[in-house]
């Protein structure tokens, strides 16, 4: 057997130097733990770095940032740190004495009390005893939830709540995860992309993405704010579903920010392609340089 | 990454309603494997390793470490041994709590245990050295580094590989008595090594997932949530089934048995014609 038979005997190597080729273009440099950022004495070392013989090295895995003399390393994969008002998408993981605890990619479950949601019907009134003993008909364990950052605990735990019709349950689609240092803050979070897509992206990195449902219909209908039932999907609304899920894994994979601009570019430059394809190395690099591209233009 | 393990009820009816029209939540067909990477020599001390990571999601590590050991009394003479362990990391998913992990690490050793001494792979016989006396044993230690679905058939494809992969050092073997007694030398010259007898008769396997009245090959974790049960078919190269395994609550019906056997490796997983002659 010759040697041109043997698979890749690098392939892990080889993709990481693609990807980091890739990101280097721009103004930010990727390092990886042990990698010496700056010998140059005039620099602080910040979070993330060390210093080992007057050479400030990388701890982590992530991005340089410097602010003035000071070099920081922001890590890539880190968990979400949350801000009052940011916008996430969670997963119920367990009831407790009225609250939910919820899984928000955080380094702790989030807390969402009983008297932090809406109930269906927009009934308002204070929680009674009654509410709840039916806790789970609202939010039942392993449910999906976009929701608000209400307010922040001390140690850092995240306290959300769903009192807004645009708040509540999830249905019709399916979650992308992230690295949450992806998603940047903007004015909404909201994004129906025109291909008949709704995409709703989690600060926490959890991205939710359905078919497009009429906003003015959840209001007629706010009863149905706690349903489990999808609604029908045809093949065709399904296959953008799944050609927009993966054409943000592409660009996750490929570190660009995720934004409804850089959506409906990867969604134009994937049409080309199948859909299973888009998460390829190959076709995401293509798909991140053409996005690339038109972001600068 | 990490999940919780729990699926809402939207999100399995989504996922199961995608079989019946044949559009997976990420775009695959039922019949479609997702990329693979497949890394050889990952760890040097060993006699052979590899790495298989499937979708970015499950991550497999397998070491094989040949040493020498001897052939106790009332052991099988002329045979050398295969010892296997699987183990998950903890890091994996968040609920595989120690005793499900060790459940299912127990599951998958015995699994692999199976598919390396039960059936004409791995040729033990030439892994004996002196028979009633010494044999080769090789260490087969798979470690899970990451979960998302799939993990027999990652499995199998990184144990595989690291066999690929793995040399044995040759022996020289003396007579030492008139009674026929031999002593061996072991040579420790990398060059003289020789690949493990067999190792392209080890099969891979391929996972059937049986959903909403239909079936599908490599899940992803949350596929595997809405699946009502895995048909494990391992295949090797002559296209002949080495082992079946049912695994999950759910009836696979008896009439579409015979086509979930009709798997082709190369066909399913796609796999480089140096790792399948």
């Amino acid at each position: 057997m010759s040697t041109a038979d043997l698979p890749d005997l690098a392939p892990f190597e080889q993709a990481a130097a693609k990807r980091t080729e890739a990101t280097t273009g721009g103004e930010t440099q990727l390092v990886t733990p042990g990698e010496p950022i700056t010998s140059n004495t005039a620099f602080m070392r910040g979070h993330g770095t060390y210093v080992e013989e007057g050479v400030v090295i990388s701890a982590l895995a992530g991005v340089v940032e410097r602010i003035n003399k000071l070099v920081t390393v922001r890590a890539l994969k880190a968990r979400y740190a949350g801000e009052i008002g940011d916008v996430v998408v969670g997963r119920i993981t367990s009831l407790a004495e009225k609250r939910w605890r919820v899984d928000l990619n955080s380094r702790q479950n989030g807390v969402l009390a009983l008297s932090s949601i809406n109930l269906p019907g927009g009934v308002q009134r204070r929680k009674s005893e009654s509410d709840e003993l039916r806790m789970r008909t609202f939010f039942a364990e392993g449910d999906l939830v976009v929701a608000e950052i209400q307010s922040l605990y001390g140690d850092g735990a995240i306290a959300i709540h769903t009192r807004s019709l645009k708040y509540g349950k999830l249905r019709n689609g399916t979650l992308v995860t992230i690295p949450p240092a992806l998603v940047q803050r903007s004015r909404t979070h909201f994004y129906a992309i025109p291909c008949g897509v709704d995409v709703i992206l989690g600060l926490n990195g959890y991205i939710w993405v359905s078919k497009h449902v009429d906003p003015q219909a959840i209001e007629a209908n706010p009863e149905e704010v706690y349903s489990n039932v999808n609604d029908p999907i045809t093949a065709e609304e399904r296959t953008n579903v799944a050609r927009v899920a993966n054409c943000i894994r592409a660009l996750s994979r490929q570190f660009i920010h995720i934004h409804d601009t850089a959506i409906v570019y990867a969604y134009e430059a994937s049409l080309r392609f199948p859909i299973s394809d888009l998460v390829t190395d190959s076709v995401s690099s293509e798909i991140a340089m053409e996005v690339r591209a038109k972001l600068q233009s | 990454m990490a999940t919780t393990g729990l699926i809402s009820p939207a999100e399995i009816n989504y996922i199961r309603e995608g079989f019946a029209v044949g559009i997976r939540a990420d775009g695959r067909a039922l019949r479609q494997y997702r990329e693979y990477l497949l890394g050889l020599d990952v760890i040097s001390h060993s006699s052979g390793s590899a790495r298989c990571r499937i979708g970015f999601g499950t991550d497999v590590l397998v070491g094989v470490k040949v040493e020498v050991s001897n052939i106790e009394p009332g052991e099988v003479p002329n045979r050398g041994k295969v010892v296997c362990n699987v183990e998950c990391s903890p890091s994996t998913t968040q609920n595989w709590d120690s005793r499900a992990a060790d459940e299912l690490n127990n599951e998958l050793t015995q699994f692999l245990h199976r598919c390396l001494n039960d059936y004409d792979g791995i040729d033990l016989e030439k892994l004996c050295i002196i028979p009633n006396q010494s044999c080769w044993i090789l260490y087969v230690d798979a470690l899970v580094l990451d979960f998302g679905g799939n993990l027999y058939d990652t499995l199998l494809m990184a144990v595989r590989a690291a066999l690929f992969n793995t040399r044995i050092p040759k022996v020289h073997i003396e007579e030492t008595g008139d009674d026929g007694e031999k002593e061996f030398d072991v040579i420790d010259d990398p060059e003289e090594a020789e690949p493990v007898p067999g190792w392209a008769d080890v099969p891979l396997a391929v996972t059937l997932n049986w959903a909403n009245q239909t079936y599908f090959v490599d899940a992803s974790e949350m596929e595997e949530h809405c699946t009502d049960a895995k048909l494990t078919v391992t295949v090797n190269k002559n296209g002949h089934i080495c082992a079946i395994q049912k695994s999950g609550l759910g009836a696979i019906p008896q009439k579409v048995y015979p086509e979930m056997l009709t798997v082709r490796i190369r066909q399913e997983w796609g796999v480089p014609l140096a790792l399948w002659p």
